[in-house]
């Protein structure tokens, strides 16, 4: 084989660390990019000079991590223990 | 190099993805080696002639003649080199641009809010524990996904040589 096996033993030995923890299926790919597509808007607020505050569905204003879905469910549930996030613009 | 040493990097490729989880990668490669490539082929066109000849034995060639040269999409069959490239190209989209995502949007949401500490995912499945996404742990998959893409370079080296 041309392609030396110790270069796919390099790829074996790097992928894993490579990845995040848990990226392993194409729907973890795709909370990346809604992760992304939400800095996307965060920065075209601030181009237009609003002014961002950031608040939970219990009303703690600028939670210290941002909580995202994998899939819709009920958003306001006082049974959740996930505070999702909410954005306040003005 | 040879289709049998294409074929066998391939594998193994496909191999490690699947012992890291990245089954569904060669999962979509394989799909897309299924369906094909759509290349323009340039074909013969026939017209029918407007005035067949009455006298002829073969009716196919009396109908019909010669027309212009036409191009007309076609699918192929991707060759063992093509496909270890589209391979090499999905882990590379996977591993390394979705790395360089993560590290970009947390630089730039750190940097704008202080005592932000990162992202997290939940499910509603109950007992899963969300998965995290934080400055520490986007800067050492960078890190490593750098090596994986030098790595996957040196391949493509090696498949084009």
């Amino acid at each position: 084989m041309t392609i030396s096996r110790e270069l796919l033993q390099q790829i074996g030995a790097t992928l894993g660390s490579a990845i995040s923890p848990s990226l392993s299926s194409s729907s973890d790919t795709s909370d990346i990019f809604e992760a992304y597509v939400f800095s996307c808007i965060l920065q075209a607020a601030q181009v237009e000079g609003a002014s961002i505050t950031f608040s939970d569905v219990h009303g703690n204003l600028n939670p210290s991590v941002f909580v995202f879905r994998t899939s819709p469910g009920y958003i306001f549930n006082n049974s959740t223990v996930h505070a999702c996030y909410n954005q306040l613009y003005e | 190099m040879n289709e049998l040493d294409y074929q066998e990097a391939y594998d193994t490729l496909v191999e490690i993805l699947n012992n890291n989880g990245l089954g569904w990668v060669a999962s979509q490669v394989d799909e897309h080696i299924r369906i094909g490539k759509t290349i323009q082929k340039e074909i013969e066109t026939l017209k029918e002639d407007r005035y067949p000849q009455l006298f002829s034995d073969d009716v196919y060639q009396s109908r019909f003649r010669k027309g212009a040269r036409d191009t007309f999409p076609v699918v192929e069959e991707y060759q063992p080199r093509e496909r270890l490239e589209l391979l090499v190209d999905a882990i590379e989209k996977v591993v390394l641009d979705t790395a360089q995502i993560e590290s970009e949007v947390l630089d730039y949401v750190g940097k704008n809010w202080n005592n932000w500490e990162g992202f997290q995912f939940f499910t509603d499945e109950p007992g899963t524990e969300p998965r995290r996404l934080t400055s520490d742990i986007s800067k050492s998959r960078l890190e490593y996904s750098r090596n994986l893409g030098q790595f996957l370079d040196a391949v493509r080296k090696e498949v084009s040589s």
